[in-house]
């Protein structure tokens, strides 16, 4: 399964890209919005499922969001840095599947995605 | 000739009263009008005599004002000191021929009494007449002589009167004159002194509306334009000044003002005008004269001023900003020489390679404390070193100063040593790094310039004040010594004693500048006394707090020690291998026995068998997972006993449903070993021991990294590496950012930070503070507003060193 993770910080990213390959999974990381929505609108139709960060450069993770949701049904993960109601409340609003609050443990999220990646 | 005199005297008496050709008086008229009635005559006159006629003052029965002299028949009374009767004129000789008496309906009676002044004159006469001769009785006469009486009394009062407006008119111009003068005297000086100021000043006047009433020439000059043109313009709108920032009272009340003048075709003026009020003698004023000077060559040179004032000030920045930067810079290849210098030493054996080696590393070591200077210089400049305010003890502070230079001063065979009195403070508040800092710059400084004999430091107490005390550091050597001359500019920046002491020495003649700045910075005071060749003494004096505790500092790392320490038995529903591993670790020193359970179910199996007095539960578990193992512990095996959470998430509903499902407490991985203890101190005891606060170490775990990575070493190096090198990016572009103001992005940085921080389960406190820290914050408090922060960075390296693997 192809997994999508866009998120800035360097130790998280590489971590993950880490971890999910280490179960499995085929990533591909981008510390940008810009580069990864580029590339998430190039092979969007081979895409299991995108993890992404709110807070990016160039294009945001809400965009992100945005336009995997209203253009392809693709399930979306959120990394969020805040545990404010109302960010929460956004991203769900925003059509994002799931989201977690940094810092977490990776076996929660690797739950999260099997959840999702079932359905 | 006596008869003359006599009558010039009375002429002049008659003069004096300043009677004649005056205007009809009412009191005269009435008493002429008495006399008629009581004589029962149709004619009664008031009459005064000169050289020339018979001026009548009142009068009844007669048409005429005056007749002359020559024509009256008073001429003879008043020669006559009493009253003169004529019962039938035809009869006297006198006056038979007067043309009064030969006329048709002549005069037939005449009386008539002289009018006497206070100093015996007859200056005139009171009579009557009748045209048929008739007989005047006793009482008619007494009535005649008093009513003379009463006209005497009536010219006196009138003479007197006259006398007195005399008198004070005299006086009043007397008065006149004399104001007159000073008024005089006083417009003189004005317009003298109006003159000379308006030769060299412009003057305008206005009026209470800011209409402009009067200019002179200088103005007209001044304003480039013809200075009649200006009055009647608004002073408001030729200065393009906003009235109701700027009203009439308002610029009499701040006399000076600098006025701005944009003339259509020349350069904008700038006048500086001083307002002066002229008021009236209610305080009223009349007008506002404004006094005008050209100055705007002044304005012009203040401004060009400010703006290179600007200008070399951001130089200035830009340079402090390039120095540190480039220090910084400088200062990683020079570590690279010196450690690949210290490599090549193990491995060379060839003694010349050896030496020049040692050249090498001399010569790297020189360089690397010359950057270090200018690196802190640049810093004091730029106020980024703030002292610190923490606990230290003395002696250990001098006695590491001590152990860095202890081999420098045994390679020169020099005595080193330190005293200090037994009354210093030992626990003391203050910045032990600055004092330390301080010690070893002049220590160094005294090593260096003593080729032997002895350097010695001498620590005595001066006084205490409210809890401060001031502690004297007395460093002597018996070096070469500076002479007086020298002695001023020691502090100075790049100063050296001679000039050939730098070649002789090295250094960069920064070392006592940076030291006397951070004395001063401490609130310090820092001298020197010296005798060429006979040695130096540097005294400094910093005020430390004394620390009231007095305890014996230890680090504690925020231990908390288990209250309850009875055996206890505890269920761990945990699948996460590694978790398992951390609380088995945790437990393993303490009386409790800690079972595990791979899920829910495994965990329900266990209670049924056994008795546990905590569980610590999971939430996401497979098979069964937390929450429906805990609602399955209380509703349908009915067990009370303590349920603790665990959770990844710091979410506020999963507490709330922890709670609402039972259970008592909860704990958010990843955990610290003292937020363990305190849960359980809280679910056993009720109560938790306060901990000591948590000094500012910090700890560094790779639990949540292996989370992620597991075990495996590469990885984990290759994670650690990126995170040193994202510290030390952020480290050296703090700074640059700061100074160019741009704090949203500062706070972005900040906000970023926080994912790494948590991977590595570092507090987040100090970047939160950074993040949410307003433009304004950032302003006020200048840059050390990092300095948490950035220390808290370094300490992380240094910790990150020792856990790479």
């Amino acid at each position: 399964m192809k997994i999508v993770i866009i998120e800035d910080d360097d130790i998280l990213r590489k971590s993950l890209v880490f971890f999910l390959k280490s179960k499995g999974y085929e990533v591909f990381d981008f510390d940008n919005g810009l580069q990864g929505l580029h590339f998430l609108n190039e092979n969007y139709s081979d895409l299991s499922l995108v993890i992404t960060d709110l807070n990016l450069p160039f294009t945001g993770g809400k965009q992100i969001v945005f336009e995997m949701k209203s253009k392809y049904k693709i399930p979306v993960i959120v990394l969020t840095a805040s545990n404010v109601e109302a960010t929460e409340m956004e991203i769900l609003e925003l059509g994002a599947d799931d989201f977690i609050t940094k810092p977490f443990s990776p076996n929660i999220l690797q739950m999260r995605m099997e959840r999702l990646l079932k359905v | 000739m006596d008869i003359k005199q006599n009558e010039i005297e009375r002429l002049k008496a008659l003069l004096s009263y300043n009677i004649i050709d005056t205007l009809k008086e009412e009191e005269f008229d009435k008493l002429a009008q008495l006399a008629s009635i009581i004589c029962e005559t149709p004619i009664a006159l008031i009459s005064l005599i000169d050289d020339k006629r018979q001026w009548y003052k009142a009068k009844v029965g007669i048409e005429a004002n005056e007749i002359p002299k020559e024509l009256t028949f008073c001429q003879f009374t008043i020669q006559k000191d009493h009253l003169w009767v004529v019962e039938d004129v035809t009869k006297n000789d006198l006056l038979k021929d007067n043309p009064n008496v030969t006329a048709e309906d002549g005069i037939r009676f005449y009386a008539g009494l002289p009018l006497q002044s206070v100093d015996g004159y007859n200056i005139g006469t009171l009579c009557v007449a009748d045209i048929k001769p008739k007989q005047i009785s006793e009482k008619e006469k007494i009535a005649l002589q008093i009513i003379t009486e009463q006209i005497m009394i009536l010219l006196e009062a009138r003479k007197r009167n006259l006398q007195l407006i005399t008198e004070l008119r005299e006086i009043i111009d007397h008065k006149e004159i004399e104001s007159k003068k000073i008024i005089e005297k006083t417009s003189g000086e004005f317009k003298t002194f109006y003159e000379s100021i308006s030769n060299n000043n412009g003057i305008i006047e206005i009026d209470i509306n800011g209409v402009i009433t009067s200019t002179n020439e200088v103005i007209g000059r001044l304003l480039r334009a013809p200075a009649n043109k200006l009055i009647g313009l608004d002073f408001y709108t030729l200065f393009a000044l906003d009235r109701s920032h700027n009203s009439i009272e308002e610029l009499i009340e701040k006399k000076n003002f600098l006025l701005e003048y944009q003339s259509s075709i020349a350069q904008k003026k700038w006048i500086q005008a001083n307002f002066v009020k002229i008021t009236d003698y209610n305080d009223t004023i009349i007008k506002i004269i404004l006094i005008c000077q050209d100055v705007t060559s002044r304005v012009r040179w203040q401004q060009e001023l400010e703006k290179s004032k600007r200008i070399s000030e951001f130089l200035n920045q830009q340079k402090d900003r390039f120095i540190a930067n480039v220090s910084h810079e400088i200062r990683t290849p020079i570590n690279a020489i010196l450690g690949f210098t210290d490599v090549l030493f193990e491995l060379e054996k060839d003694s010349l390679k050896l030496e020049y080696l040692n050249s090498i590393k001399v010569a790297g070591i020189g360089l690397l404390h010359i950057i270090n200077d200018i690196l802190d210089i640049s810093k004091i400049e730029a106020g980024m070193i703030k002292i610190d305010e923490a606990p230290f003890q003395l002696e250990e502070c001098i006695s590491n100063a001590f152990t860095v230079l202890k081999l420098k001063a045994k390679e020169k065979g020099i005595k080193f040593l330190y005293s200090i009195d037994s009354d210093v403070y030992t626990n003391l508040i203050g910045d032990k790094h600055r004092l330390n800092q301080i010690l070893i710059n002049l220590l160094g400084n005294s090593i260096k310039f003593t080729a032997n004999g002895k350097v010695e430091l001498k620590v005595s107490l001066l006084d205490v004040v409210d809890q401060v005390c001031h502690v004297e550091f007395r460093i002597s050597d018996t070096g070469i010594g500076i002479s007086q001359e020298k002695l001023q500019s020691m502090f100075d920046r790049f100063s050296q004693a001679e000039v050939s002491t730098t070649r002789k020495f090295g250094g960069t003649g920064l070392g006592l500048s940076i030291t006397k700045e951070l004395v001063e910075i401490q609130n310090g005071k820092i001298r020197v006394e010296s005798k060429e060749n006979e040695g130096t003494t540097f005294v400094f004096v910093i005020p430390f707090k004394i620390n009231q505790t007095n305890e014996k500092i230890v680090y504690v790392k925020g231990e908390v020690e288990l209250l309850d320490l009875s055996p206890k038995k505890i269920l761990l529903c945990e699948d996460n291998e590694l978790n398992q591993k951390l609380i088995l670790s945790i437990f393993k020193s303490t009386p409790y026995t800690i079972l595990i359970a791979n899920n829910g179910q495994e965990g329900l199996d266990l209670l049924a068998k056994n008795t546990f007095d905590l569980v610590f539960m999971d939430l996401q578990m497979p098979i069964m997972d937390g929450f429906e193992t805990t609602k399955n512990i209380r509703e349908n095996l009915k067990l009370q006993m303590p349920i603790i959470a665990l959770t990844a998430n710091a979410l506020i509903y999963e507490k709330e449903i922890c709670l609402k499902l039972g259970m008592n407490d909860f704990l958010t991985k990843p955990f610290t070993k003292k937020e363990l203890f305190e849960v359980l101190n809280r679910t056993f005891t009720g109560n938790t021991i306060p901990t000591l606060p948590e000094p500012k170490e910090e700890s560094i775990s790779l639990t949540s990294l292996k989370e992620f990575i597991g075990e495996d070493k590469e990885q984990l190096n290759e994670i650690i590496n990126s995170f040193q090198e994202q510290l030390e990016k952020f480290l050296s572009s703090i700074e640059g950012l700061f100074l160019e103001k741009k704090f949203q992005e500062i706070r972005l940085y900040a906000h970023k930070m926080k994912t790494s921080f948590g991977m590595f389960s570092i507090s987040t406190e100090e970047l939160v503070k950074i993040e949410s820290t307003d433009d304004e914050d950032f302003v006020s408090n200048g840059i050390t507003i990092f300095k948490p922060l950035l220390d808290q960075i370094e300490d992380i390296l240094v910790k990150l060193k020792n856990v790479a693997l």
